[in-house]
C-alpha cells in the first residue's frame, strides 16, 4: 500500500513538470491549477504513506526492490526507504514546496516565465521526494542531478540578464564537484572502504550545502524569483547534502578520519559565514549566510553523532530561512520602523570579537567583506588552471584530435591481447586525451559547435579508456555511453547549428533563446543529457563506466569522473551562452534604409517648417 | 560640453565642473524609503519632449518608444483611431504623398525598433577594454564597488558597518580599511592603487585619470562614461549629496569621492588582468568621436520620427474624447448648486477620482473637491513613528516648519516595539539570527514558529508583525503641536508650528482656489491619503505624491485642526473668508489599497455635528466598496462582476498578502488632469485615468490662483505620469524590471542579486497595464488667462512648452476647447460629444479589463443614443 502511494507523490510531480514544459498546458490559470494539484497529491500521498507507516509501528521499512538494469554484476535498483529521518524530512520538503507553490501562484501572476517556473519547481518537488527516500546511493544521485539542474535552472530564470546567468553557472560548477564525489561513492557504495567513501560523501555534501570553501554560491544564487529563492537556498537544497551525510550516516560513522574532517569542515564554515552574514549590505545575502553558517553547524553536530539533534536543526534552519527569505521586502518598512521605536536611527556596530583590540577591526571587516576570498581562492584554484589548459592546447587541437583516432584505432586492435598493465597504460592515455578534449572544448566557447564536437571527442575518449582499463574489456559499458553521449551531442550541434553555422563565433550570452525556441530545447536535451540527467542513457552510462573502472584503479576513476563532471559542465555552459542572454541582432534590418527612402527629405522639410 | 586645452598649456581640465555636468545625467531617486515621483529624464527637460526621448536614447542606450507591435496592435484594436493617426501624419509630414507612404510604412508593420547602443556601448571605456584584450572592466570592478558602497552607505541592515563610515568620506575610509588592514582590500591590493589610496580623493581620482586616460580632453567623457556605468548607486550618491537629510544614519558621502573609488578600483582591476599591458587610453591611437554632448539636438532617424508619429496618434485617440466630453459639459446650462450638507475635499490624485464620482452618486448632498493632497500646508512632519522629520508637500517645495507629533498618554504595550520580545522580534527580519550562536538557538526554537507564520500567511493573510500597520489601525490619540509659541526654531532652522495668521493665508488659499468658500455645509471632510502594503519596498511610491511619497493624514487633519480653530477664524474672518459657526472641519484618510477611510479628532467635535459625520461614513462605507469593485476590474486575478462586497473583502485581503505583489494599481492608466469646477468633468466615467482639481474661474480673472494651482499640480502630476512613462517604455533602464527577484540593499534600494546595480523608476508590476501617454492638462479658463498663468511660472511653463505635457483650456465663456501647440492657443474643431453611456458607475466598471472608451454615467438624454462598447 505504502509503495504506490510513493511512487505516486514522486512521479506526479514529475510527470506533469514533463508535461507543464511540453508546453501541453499553457494559459496561466491552467498551469497554476496543475501545479498546484500536483504539489497537493504528492503531498497527499505522501502524508498518508507516513499514516499508514505510523499505523503500522513506526519501524523503518524498506519497499521491494524493483531492479531496473543489470549488467555484469552491475545493478540498478529503485528502492524506497521509510525511517524517522526520511520521514521527517519527507515532511518537511511537501509543506515547504506546498507552502512556496501557493505563494507563487500569486506572486509569479502575470510573469512571462510562469510555467517554466512552475515546471522547474515541480521537477523538484520530485527530485526532492526521490532524494528524500532512495533506498540506495544510485537512486539518490537520481534525485541529486535533478535537483542540481532544477537549481540551475531557476538561478538563470531571467535569462536575459547576464548576471543571473552567470551566477547559475557558478553555483553548477561546484554542483558538479559535489556529483563527482557523489558519483563516486556511488559506485563505491559496496566496498568496504569506509574512509575513502566516507570522504566522497563528505565532498558531495560540502558542494551541495555550500560548506567551505564552497560558501560564495548560496548568496550569488538568490537571482531567481524570492520564493525560489526561498524554497531552494533557504530551505531545501542547501540542506540536501546534510541529509546526504544523515541518511549514509552507517557507511562513514566508524571512520575517525571522515567525522574529524566534518566537524572541521562544519566549524570553519560556521565561523566564517557568520562573519560574512554580519556584513552584508542585502537582506536576502545576509539570510543565505546565515542558513549557510547552521548547515556548518549540522554538519557538527552530524560528525558528533546527534543525528536526532542535527535533523530538528535541519527542519528547523529550513523553516525559519524559508519564512525569512519570503518576507525579505518588508525589511524597509520593518526595520524603519524598528529604528524609529528605538529612538535612533542606527546602532553603530562593529565585529564583536575586535571590541578589546581596536586594530583588529579592519581586518576583520575586510576579510568578511571580502568573503573570506573564498570565490577567488576557488577560482584560482580550480578554474584557472582548466582554463589556462584549454588556452594551451586550442592550438594544438588538430594534432590531438589525429593522435586520438591513431590511439583508438591501435588500442582496439591491441586491446584483448595486451597484458594488463600495458592496458592500464593506453587506458592513462585516453584519459589524458579525454581531459585534452575537454580543455579544447573549455578553450573554444566562442565556436559553439566546435566545443560541443570536442565535448563528445572527450566522452569517446572516456569511452575507449574504460574499455581498455575494464579487467574484462566488457564493451558494452563504454558503447553505451559513447553511442548515448554521441547522439546527444549531435543532437546539440543540431540545435546549436540552427543558429550558430559551424564556423561562426559568438559572444558569451548571445541569447539566441529568444529567436529559435526549437533549437533551444534541442540543445538543453542535449546539455542535460551530457550532464547525465537521470531517464537519459548518459546517466546510467556514467554508473557502468564507474563500475567497471572502480574495481581497477581509484586514481583512473576519480580522473574519469572529473572529465564526466567537466564535460556535463561545459554542455551546460555552451547552451548558456549560446542561448541565454539578451539577444542583440547583429545588423540591423536593412527595412530600416527602405522607410528612410520612402519618405526621403520629409524630415528635413518638416524641421525647417518647425523653425 | 568638452574642454578644450587652453593655448598657455595650463591645466584646463576643472575637476569639479565636470562632475557636475556628468551628475546631471544621473537618476535623482533617493532612498526607497523617500520614493518621490519625478520625471524619470528631468536632465532632458529643456529639449522637446520627442528630440529628448532620442537624446536619452542615445546617452542611456534605451529605447525612444513603445516597439512599433505595440501601436500596430493598439491601432488593431481600435485604441489608436484613424483620425488621430491622420492628425499625427499632419502634423510630422508635410505633403500628402508623404504622408501616404509613412501611413503605409506604419500599417505595414514593417517598422524597424530603432535600437541604441548607448554612450557605455560604443564610447571611450568600450574602445580601450576591447584594445586591451576586451576586458570586462565593469564586471571586474562593479561588485567589489557596490560591495563597498553597501557597507558605506548602510543604513542598518548589516550588523558590523564599516569602520568609521559615520565620521568619513567614502574614499577616506576605504583608504583607511586598505591601508591598516593586512589582508589585502580586493581590488586595491596591487601596487599603484595602493599607492593612489594614500592621495586625497581629488588627487588619486586625477592620478587614476592620468594613467587610464592620460589625454586631458577625454576627462570628461571618460568621466561622464564611468559615471553612467553605475547610475544606481552614484545617482542616490549624488542625490544625498545635494540634498543632506536623506539618509537616517548621516554619511559624508560624495560623487566626487565614489568616482576617485572607482577609478582606483577599476586601475586594480586592470593591473590584475592585464598586467603590463595595461597602456593608457590615448596611446593606442584612437580617434573617438567626441563631439556628442548628452544635450545637443539628436539628429533622429526616420524610425523615431515615425515612432513618435503613432505616440502622437495614441495619445490624441485618448486626448480628442475626453476633450469632446468637457466641450459638451461645458456648454451644457449652468445650474446653481444647492446647498450642501457636507463637502469632502480630495487629493488631485487620480485614484480619488473614481471617489468622487461615487460619493456625488450616493449622496447628492455631498459636495466634493479636489485640491493638492498636502492642502495647502507645507511642512516637516515627524510623527510617533518616524525616526526622523519627512517633507509632507511637493518635491519643489522647501517648507519652513516643523509639526511634531507627540503620545499624550503612556504608549500602551503594543505601540511599544521595544517591549516585544527580543524572540519574536528574532522570527521577523532582525539580524540576530544570522550570528553563530544566538542563530544556533533561534533556528531551533523559531523554526516551527516560521512553520506556522508560513502557513498563516499563506493559507489565511492577515497582519505579521513584519508588516507595517494599515492606516486604520494607526493610533491617533497622539497629538502634535500647531500653533507655535513664540518663534523658537527647531535645530535645523524649522519654525515649531505656524502662527494663525500663516495657518489663515494657508487655509484661505485653499478655500478660494477651489472655490469652496459660501453656502457653508454643516460638516468638511478632508481626505488625505495614503496606501497600506505588505512585502512591499516601493510602499512609499504608493501614497500621496504631494506629500512626497508620504500618508497625507498628518496634512488633513491639520488643516481639519487649523480651520476649527478660533484664532484661525477669526483671522479669516478679517481676509473676509467667515466660516459660520455651525461648520465644522474633520480631518480624515483614505486608504487607497484598503478602501478604507479613518477619521481622525473625533472626540473633539461638537455633538451637535455627529448626525451629520455619521450620515457621511455610512455613504463612505458604500463607497468604498462600489470603489474596490472599480478597482478590481483591473485585477486579472479577480473575477469580472465581482459585486461590491466581494470587492471589498479581497481588496482588503490584498492588502495584507505577503505573496501579493500588485496591492493595488496606483498611478497606472494615469493620463491626464483637468483643473476646473466639477460640473466641467460632472458625470463622466473618467476611468481613474485623471487627476482632478478643483479651480473656479470665475473669481480668477487674471489667473493668478490658477498659476498657483499649476504650480502644485503640474510638477506633482508630470512627475508621476513621466515616470510611468518611462517605466514602461524601457523597464530595463528607465524602470526597475520585475519586481520578483528584487533583493533590499542597505535600505536604500532593490537590486538584483546581491552585486547588482540599486535600481531606479518603477518595477513593472506597477506599470504593466499602463499605456504610456503624456499627461493632457485641461484648465477651465479663457486661453489667454491660461496662456498667461501657464507662463507666470517659468518651471512649470517649460514641461509645457517643450511638450512634456500637454496643455489645453476650455473656454468657460463659450465651451470651446484650445489646446496648447507651437507657442500659442490653438483652437481645436470637431470635437464630438460622448457616444457611450451606462446608467452607473457600476455598470461602467463591468465592461472588461481594458481602458474604457469615453463616457457618462447617470444622464438620461446621452443614454439614448448609446451602445455597449
Amino acid at each position: 500500500m505504502i509503495e504506490p502511494l510513493l511512487l505516486l507523490s514522486i512521479l506526479g510531480p514529475l510527470v506533469l513538470a514533463l508535461a507543464l514544459s511540453l508546453r501541453l498546458i499553457t494559459s496561466e490559470r491552467a498551469v497554476a491549477y496543475v501545479a498546484e494539484s500536483a504539489g497537493a497529491m504528492s503531498a497527499f500521498t505522501s502524508l498518508a504513506s507516513v499514516v499508514i507507516w505510523l499505523a503500522h509501528g513506526a519501524r523503518p521499512l524498506l519497499t521491494a526492490p524493483h531492479v531496473l538494469f543489470e549488467h555484469a554484476g552491475y545493478r540498478f535498483t529503485f528502492q524506497l526507504g521509510l525511517d524517522d529521518d526520511s520521514v521527517i524530512f519527507l515532511i518537511l520538503v511537501q509543506f515547504t514546496t506546498g507552502m512556496v507553490l501557493r505563494f507563487s501562484r500569486f506572486y509569479l501572476h502575470r510573469e512571462p516565465g510562469f510555467r517554466r517556473f512552475f515546471a522547474t519547481v515541480l521537477m523538484f518537488q520530485g527530485a526532492m521526494c526521490v532524494l528524500t527516500l532512495a533506498a540506495n546511493l544510485d537512486l539518490m544521485f537520481a534525485g541529486w542531478e535533478m535537483v542540481g539542474f532544477s537549481s540551475f535552472l531557476l538561478i538563470a530564470f531571467y535569462w536575459e540578464r547576464h548576471s543571473p546567468v552567470r551566477n547559475a553557472l557558478k553555483t553548477y560548477s561546484v554542483y558538479r564537484v559535489a556529483d563527482m564525489g557523489m558519483l563516486l561513492a556511488a559506485g563505491l557504495a559496496e566496498t568496504s572502504n569506509h574512509r575513502a567513501l566516507g570522504l566522497l560523501l563528505l565532498l558531495a555534501a560540502i558542494g551541495k550545502s555550500a560548506q567551505f570553501p564552497f560558501s560564495f554560491w548560496v548568496p550569488r544564487a538568490m537571482e531567481g524569483p524570492t520564493p525560489s529563492s526561498a524554497l531552494f537556498y533557504g530551505a531545501l537544497s542547501v540542506h540536501a547534502g546534510a541529509y546526504l551525510l544523515l541518511r549514509t550516516a552507517h557507511l562513514w560513522d566508524d571512520v575517525t578520519l571522515v567525522r574529524i574532517c566534518m566537524a572541521a569542515v562544519g566549524l570553519v564554515t560556521a565561523t566564517l559565514c557568520s562573519m560574512f552574514a554580519r556584513v552584508q549590505p542585502t537582506i536576502k545575502g545576509q539570510v543565505g549566510y546565515a542558513s549557510v553558517t547552521q548547515v556548518g553547524i549540522i554538519f557538527v553536530e552530524l560528525a558528533l553523532g546527534l543525528r536526532a539533534v542535527a535533523l530538528a536543526h535541519m527542519v528547523c534552519n529550513a523553516l525559519l530561512r524559508c519564512y525569512q527569505l519570503l518576507v525579505s521586502p518588508s525589511a524597509v518598512a520593518y526595520l524603519l520602523r524598528r529604528q524609529a521605536s528605538a529612538g535612533s536611527a542606527q546602532r553603530i556596530g562593529h565585529p564583536r570579537y575586535a571590541r578589546l583590540v581596536r586594530s583588529w577591526i579592519s581586518p576583520l571587516y575586510v576579510f568578511a567583506l571580502s568573503e573570506g576570498y573564498l570565490k577567488d581562492t576557488v577560482k584560482l584554484a580550480i578554474w584557472s588552471p582548466l582554463r589556462r589548459l584549454g588556452r594551451l592546447v586550442l592550438p594544438w587541437r588538430t594534432a590531438l584530435l589525429a593522435m586520438g583516432v591513431l590511439g583508438t584505432t591501435i588500442a582496439l586492435a591491441l586491446a584483448p591481447r595486451t597484458s594488463h598493465r600495458w592496458a592500464l597504460v593506453v587506458g592513462w592515455g585516453f584519459i589524458a586525451q579525454a581531459l585534452l578534449c575537454s580543455g579544447t572544448g573549455l578553450g573554444s566557447w566562442r565556436k559553439p559547435v566546435h566545443a560541443m564536437a570536442w565535448v563528445s571527442a572527450s566522452s569517446i575518449a572516456i569511452a575507449a579508456a574504460v574499455f581498455v582499463i575494464s579487467p574484462a574489456h566488457d564493451t558494452f559499458a563504454g558503447a553505451v555511453y559513447a553511442a548515448a553521449v554521441a547522439m546527444l551531442c549531435a543532437l546539440g550541434i543540431a540545435g546549436t547549428s540552427m543558429v550558430v553555422p559551424g564556423g561562426r563565433s559568438i559572444a558569451r550570452f548571445a541569447g539566441f533563446s529568444e529567436v529559435h525556441p526549437l533549437a533551444t530545447a534541442l540543445t538543453l536535451v542535449s546539455a542535460l543529457g551530457i550532464a547525465g540527467f537521470p531517464l537519459l542513457p548518459t546517466f546510467l552510462g556514467e554508473d557502468l563506466l564507474l563500475h567497471d573502472t572502480l574495481r581497477v584503479s581509484m586514481a583512473a576513476s576519480v580522473l574519469i569522473t572529473g572529465v564526466l563532471a567537466l564535460n556535463g559542465y561545459l554542455a551546460v555552459r555552451n547552451f548558456a551562452f549560446t542561448f541565454l542572454g539578451e539577444h542583440r541582432p547583429e545588423e540591423p534590418s536593412r527595412r530600416g534604409a527602405q522607410v528612410g527612402r520612402l519618405i526621403e527629405g520629409s524630415l528635413e522639410e518638416c524641421r525647417t517648417a518647425e523653425t | 560640453m568638452l574642454s578644450l586645452p587652453r593655448p598657455d598649456g595650463g591645466p584646463s581640465f576643472d575637476l569639479d565642473a565636470a562632475l557636475q555636468r556628468a551628475a546631471h545625467w544621473l537618476p535623482t531617486q533617493g532612498p526607497i524609503k523617500d520614493f518621490v515621483h519625478h520625471n524619470t529624464l528631468h536632465a532632458f527637460e529643456g529639449m522637446k519632449f520627442h528630440e529628448a526621448t532620442s537624446a536619452a536614447a542615445r546617452l542611456y542606450g534605451a529605447r525612444v518608444a513603445m516597439p512599433p507591435a505595440f501601436f500596430l496592435d493598439a491601432y488593431r484594436a481600435g485604441r489608436i483611431s484613424d483620425s488621430a493617426l491622420d492628425r499625427a501624419l499632419a502634423s510630422t509630414f508635410a505633403n500628402d504623398d508623404q504622408r501616404a507612404s509613412a501611413r503605409a510604412v506604419l500599417l505595414s508593420g514593417s517598422l524597424v525598433d530603432p535600437k541604441f547602443p548607448g554612450r557605455l556601448g560604443h564610447g571611450l571605456r568600450a574602445m580601450w577594454t576591447d584594445r586591451l584584450g576586451g576586458v570586462a572592466l565593469q564586471r571586474r570592478s562593479h561588485p567589489h564597488l557596490f560591495r563597498l558602497y553597501g557597507g558605506y552607505l548602510d543604513q542598518g541592515l548589516s550588523t558590523w558597518h564599516m569602520p568609521d563610515a559615520d565620521s568619513k568620506g567614502l574614499f577616506d575610509c576605504v583608504a583607511s580599511l586598505a591601508a591598516s588592514s593586512p589582508l589585502p582590500l580586493l581590488p586595491f591590493d596591487t601596487s599603484s592603487a595602493r599607492a593612489l589610496l594614500r592621495l586625497p580623493a581629488r588627487d588619486a581620482l586625477l592620478a587614476a585619470l592620468a594613467k587610464t586616460v592620460g589625454r586631458e580632453d577625454w576627462y570628461e567623457a571618460y568621466l561622464l562614461e564611468t559615471i553612467l556605468a553605475q547610475p544606481g548607486w552614484l545617482g542616490l550618491a549624488a542625490e544625498c549629496e545635494r540634498t543632506p537629510g536623506l539618509l537616517l544614519a548621516p554619511r559624508k558621502i560624495t560623487l566626487l569621492d565614489c568616482v576617485a573609488v572607482t577609478l582606483v578600483a577599476e586601475l586594480g582591476c586592470l593591473e590584475r588582468e592585464v598586467g603590463t599591458r595595461l597602456a593608457p587610453l590615448d596611446t593606442f591611437g584612437l580617434s573617438p568621436s567626441l563631439d556628442s554632448d548628452p544635450a545637443a539636438r539628436p539628429v533622429r532617424t526616420e524610425e523615431e520620427a515615425l515612432l513618435s508619429v503613432w505616440q502622437d496618434a495614441l495619445e490624441w485617440s485618448y486626448y480628442e474624447p475626453l476633450l469632446g466630453a468637457l466641450q459638451a459639459n461645458a456648454a451644457r446650462p449652468h445650474v446653481a448648486r444647492p446647498k450642501s450638507t457636507a463637502w469632502a475635499f480630495f487629493c488631485i490624485d487620480d485614484r480619488s477620482a473614481s471617489l468622487r464620482r461615487y460619493v456625488e452618486e450616493l449622496d447628492p448632498n455631498i459636495a466634493t473637491f479636489a485640491t493638492a493632497g498636502f492642502f495647502g500646508l507645507d511642512f516637516f512632519y515627524r510623527g510617533v513613528d518616524d525616526a526622523i522629520a519627512g517633507k509632507h508637500c511637493p518635491a519643489p517645495i522647501t517648507p519652513q516648519h516643523l509639526i511634531v507629533e507627540r503620545f499624550e498618554g503612556p504608549r500602551d504595550a503594543e505601540q511599544n516595539e521595544n517591549g516585544t520580545p527580543w524572540w519574536r522580534r528574532a522570527l521577523s527580519l532582525e539580524a540576530h539570527s544570522n550570528t553563530f550562536l544566538r542563530g544556533w538557538v533561534l533556528s531551533y526554537a523559531l523554526g516551527l514558529g516560521a512553520a506556522l507564520r508560513l502557513a498563516a500567511s499563506v493559507l489565511r493573510p492577515s497582519l505579521a508583525p513584519v508588516t507595517v500597520p494599515p492606516l486604520s489601525t494607526v493610533n491617533s490619540h497622539a497629538r502634535f503641536k500647531l500653533l507655535r509659541d513664540g518663534d523658537a526654531r527647531s535645530p535645523e532652522g524649522l519654525l515649531l508650528g505656524y502662527s494663525p495668521e500663516e495657518l489663515a493665508d494657508r487655509v484661505a488659499a485653499v478655500l478660494r482656489s477651489t472655490g469652496a468658500d459660501r453656502d457653508w455645509p454643516e460638516l468638511v471632510v478632508l481626505f488625505g491619503h495614503g496606501a497600506s502594503s505588505v512585502n512591499n519596498p516601493y510602499f512609499a511610491a504608493y501614497n500621496c505624491g504631494a506629500c512626497s511619497g508620504r500618508v497625507g493624514a498628518p496634512n488633513a487633519r491639520a488643516f481639519a485642526k487649523a480651520a476649527n480653530r478660533p484664532e484661525v477664524r477669526a483671522a479669516l474672518r478679517e481676509k473676509g473668508l467667515a466660516i459660520p459657526d455651525d461648520t465644522w472641519f474633520v480631518g480624515a484618510v483614505y486608504d487607497t489599497t484598503r478602501d478604507e477611510a479613518t477619521y481622525f479628532d473625533l472626540e473633539r467635535m461638537p455633538d451637535r455635528f455627529k448626525g451629520a459625520l455619521a450620515n457621511l461614513q455610512r455613504s463612505f462605507e458604500k463607497v468604498s466598496a462600489l470603489n474596490a469593485a472599480e478597482r478590481c476590474r483591473r485585477f486579472d486575478s479577480v473575477p469580472e462582476r465581482i459585486s461590491p462586497e466581494r470587492a471589498l473583502e479581497h481588496v482588503r485581503l490584498r492588502s495584507v498578502s505577503l505573496f501579493e505583489p500588485r496591492p493595488e494599481y496606483n498611478h497606472a492608466t494615469n493620463a491626464s488632469c483637468v483643473v476646473g469646477r466639477r460640473a466641467l468633468t460632472a458625470s463622466l466615467f473618467l476611468d481613474r485615468r485623471t487627476f482632478l482639481s478643483s479651480y473656479e474661474p470665475g473669481r480668477d480673472p487674471h489667473g493668478e490662483i490658477l498659476t498657483s494651482v499649476l504650480a502644485a499640480v503640474i510638477p506633482v502630476c508630470a512627475g508621476i505620469n513621466l515616470e510611468y512613462y518611462f517605466s514602461r517604455i524601457d523597464p530595463r533602464i528607465y524602470g526597475a524590471g520585475t519586481k520578483l527577484p528584487h533583493n533590499i540593499n542597505g535600505l536604500l534600494g532593490v537590486c538584483n542579486g546581491i552585486e547588482g546595480d540599486l535600481l531606479t523608476g518603477l518595477p513593472t508590476q506597477m506599470t504593466e497595464i499602463h499605456d504610456p501617454i503624456r499627461l493632457l492638462v485641461v484648465v477651465e479658463q479663457a486661453p489667454d488667462v491660461a496662456l498667461l498663468a501657464a507662463k507666470r511660472n517659468p518651471s512649470v511653463f517649460e514641461l509645457v512648452e517643450n511638450d512634456w505635457v500637454r496643455y489645453a483650456c476650455v473656454d468657460p465663456a463659450d465651451g470651446e476647447v484650445w489646446l496648447y501647440e507651437r507657442g500659442e492657443m490653438v483652437r481645436v474643431h470637431g470635437l464630438a460629444p460622448p457616444t457611450w453611456a451606462w446608467p452607473t458607475s457600476l455598470d461602467a466598471a463591468r465592461q472588461g479589463r481594458e481602458n474604457l472608451p469615453m463616457g457618462v454615467v447617470g444622464r438620461v438624454e446621452v443614454a439614448r443614443e448609446s451602445r455597449r462598447p
